[in-house]
């Protein structure tokens, strides 16, 4: 240690220890956690381990939820339907995200605020609306089947648009697109271009730049994308309610369904599974992308 | 220099005191214009409760004679209300509304409170299949006071199906694919099921007839476009004529007439159709219970009740529209929406929670998410 840093450190001892003001800035976002979401998982985590009949709790312990739950290949195929269909929908979000942001990064600085004002602009209507929006271009008298058969294209409205998997997975898609591309423009815009440059002088073809340079340097932009787009669709309720079909049934509607039925501590357990397999699946993403590396850590 | 300069601390200290001598000042000006009101009724009442319950001119009319606010929370289920009452009890609410056979649950669960009806002057205007309703009264004390009541009509697309249906086999026709909906109430679809398959108690099956039930529900699936949450989507899907079937209340026709939707007619099936009737209660130690026993009693008053049938188009518990309704000529109206046929309660099957909720939801749930 050199005799600068040593001295700053005495200096600091002989002051005792202070906090760091920054650790005051984390306390109201670490309250609203704690009353929003520690305490709530808390009590779904107790619950899920208790024996609950109706409303009447008795203080013993058991599995019998979780066994309910694990032992229903009925219900674990629905939770593996609703991770496919959210991993789908990741997927999707990523590969027309990606360019797209590339595309971004190469404009101008003026167009680039303009275009990202107009990938925002979605957000300023509400969520349900667009919801409705889709339905009324897709439905059997939507705009699009209307369109078609006017201009004698169709005989009969296509009826394959709405109430199925392909349009919970296109609306949700849109939703979720924005998220997608604002995480990966923000790290296309921290990209070092000259490593791009570097690589094009050693003779790497476009696509080889982007699979060994720009691909592995906007990691954390993909990362990022994965958990803003794979968490809420892992979870969602409201658009395949709206858009899918009879069979559209995802793990979200199971869990209300057994809070409708007033099974307390099988829709706890369950909820319980839900975040421990996205909390698996996200770290061992993680891992699999050896992020610590791209992060520097 | 500083004097006279405003900083920071002094801005936020005036600010404050500005802002809580205010706040002073409204509750004595209140205070001054209703003090009798303050004194008598203490509210607001928090009802939670379904949505044909709101009458935003009679609630303005409640507050100008009590100075009490009524505020409507959307109720979403009758097992979702118990749970809530039970979480939030009566400091959060004071009046619930529950449906038929679901209000002896309530009170077995200790969250709602009889009271006395009786005495209301609009008491003998109540159809006698309600003043009657054994199951809803505690000796001469009710549990929930009456309001609307329907069996569940299955309205079906009259240019589309040019045969009337006899028997409530048609849902099962393959000409129907994907043409159905009906509403996301687990118990309810597999009760319908239970209709079909001719079981005793469609609410309370047995396991063979539950099985019978389910096997049903999977041969009517590739006639159901979907289950959605709610009535008003019902109403748009047969509006726009995705689908040419579903079950709604008295009016339902209407209804999708009046969102630009075609010609709906409406069958009882021989059968057996389930129904409902429902009311509102009072929550067990509500905080405004004196205010919300005022404001059932104002909401039943003919001009209001009349005014609610119009706007909602469904039966309810009281004679005085109908009689109005026949003055006026209008008797046909009154009974295409069942209003002159009380007696078909008794022929309803009551929608009510089963005794195992989970086997249904767990029958509706294999065939739906297989």
């Amino acid at each position: 240690m050199s005799s600068i840093a040593h001295a700053a450190a005495q200096r600091q001892a002989a002051r005792g220890f202070r906090m760091p003001w920054q650790v005051f800035a984390f306390l109201p976002i670490s309250a609203l956690d704690l009353v929003l979401f520690v305490l709530p998982m808390l009590v779904m985590g107790v619950a899920s381990v208790l024996v609950i009949r109706e409303f009447h709790i008795s203080l013993e312990l058991t599995g019998r939820s979780y066994l309910f739950f694990l032992g229903s290949p009925l219900y674990l195929w629905i939770l593996g339907k609703s991770v496919l269909l959210a991993l789908g929908v990741t997927a999707a979000c990523l590969v027309l995200a990606y360019p797209f942001a590339i595309f971004l990064t190469k404009l101008p600085r003026n167009a680039q605020r303009t275009m990202l004002v107009l990938v925002i602009l979605p957000f300023w209507t509400s969520y349900l609306l667009r919801v409705y929006a889709w339905m009324t271009l897709l439905g059997e008298s939507g705009l699009i089947n209307r369109g078609l058969t006017s201009l004698g294209l169709l005989d009969e409205p296509l009826r394959f648009l709405l109430y199925n998997n392909f349009s919970v997975v296109l609306v949700s898609v849109y939703l979720y697109l924005p998220y997608a591309a604002l995480a990966l423009y923000t790290a296309l815009e921290r990209l070092d271009l000259s490593l791009v440059d570097a690589a094009k002088d050693l003779g790497a073809r476009p696509w080889q730049v982007f699979w060994h340079v720009t691909l592995p340097l906007t990691l954390p932009g993909v990362f990022a994308s994965f958990i803003f787009v794979f968490i809420p669709m892992v979870g969602e309720y409201v658009t395949p309610s709206l858009v899918g079909g009879a069979r559209g049934l995802m793990i979200v509607n199971v869990v209300v369904s057994q809070v409708q039925a007033l099974r307390f501590g099988i829709a706890s357990a369950m909820a319980f599974v839900i975040v421990a397999l996205i909390l698996g699946l996200v770290l061992a993403l993680s891992k699999a992308a050896r992020l610590e590396r791209v992060f520097g850590v | 220099m500083t004097k006279g300069r405003l900083t920071r601390r002094k801005f936020l200290q005036s600010s404050t005191m500005a802002g809580l001598g205010t706040a002073a000042a409204l509750r004595g000006t209140s205070s001054l214009i209703t003090p009798a009101r303050a004194a008598t009724l203490e509210g607001p009442v928090n009802a939670l409760t379904w949505g044909g319950r709101v009458i935003q001119s009679q609630q303005d009319d409640f507050y100008k004679e009590s100075g009490v606010h009524v505020n409507f929370i959307g109720a979403s289920g009758n097992s979702e209300n118990l749970a809530k009452i039970k979480l939030g009890g009566g400091s959060q609410y004071d009046i619930v509304g529950v449906d038929a056979l679901w209000v002896p649950k309530f009170y077995e669960e200790g969250v709602i409170e009889a009271f006395d009806m009786a005495s209301w002057p609009e008491y003998n205007d109540m159809f006698d299949q309600f003043k009657n309703l054994s199951i809803w009264k505690v000796g001469d004390k009710f549990l929930a006071q009456p309001w609307a009541w329907s069996p569940l009509v299955l309205w079906y697309n009259a240019d589309k199906i040019k045969t009337p249906p006899t028997s409530i086999k048609f849902l099962w026709d393959p000409e129907l694919k994907g043409r159905i909906a009906l509403t996301r109430q687990q118990e309810d679809v597999i009760a319908w099921m239970g209709v079909a398959t001719g079981a005793k108690k469609p609410y309370d099956m047995t396991k063979d007839e539950l099985a019978a039930a389910k096997d049903a529900l999977k041969r009517l699936m590739p006639n159901v476009l979907k289950f959605p949450p709610q009535e008003e989507e019902l109403v748009k899907l047969a509006a726009d004529g995705s689908i040419w079937v579903t079950a709604l209340s008295a009016g339902g026709a209407l209804r999708i007439k009046d969102a630009g939707g075609p010609t709906m007619k409406g069958f009882l099936p021989p059968e057996g159709y389930i129904g409902y009737f429902d009311g509102d209660c009072i929550v067990k130690g509500a905080a405004h219970k004196p205010a919300a026993l005022a404001w059932m009693q104002h909401r039943v008053h003919a001009k209001y009740v009349m005014e609610n049938f119009l706007k909602y188009r469904r039966p309810l518990a009281y004679r005085g529209p109908l009689e109005v309704l026949k003055r006026e000529g209008k008797a046909d109206y009154a009974h295409e929406l069942f209003y002159d046929q009380p007696e078909i309660i008794s022929k309803m099957v009551i929608i009510g929670p089963p005794p195992d909720i989970g086997a249904y939801v767990d029958a509706f749930n294999e065939v739906v998410g297989s």
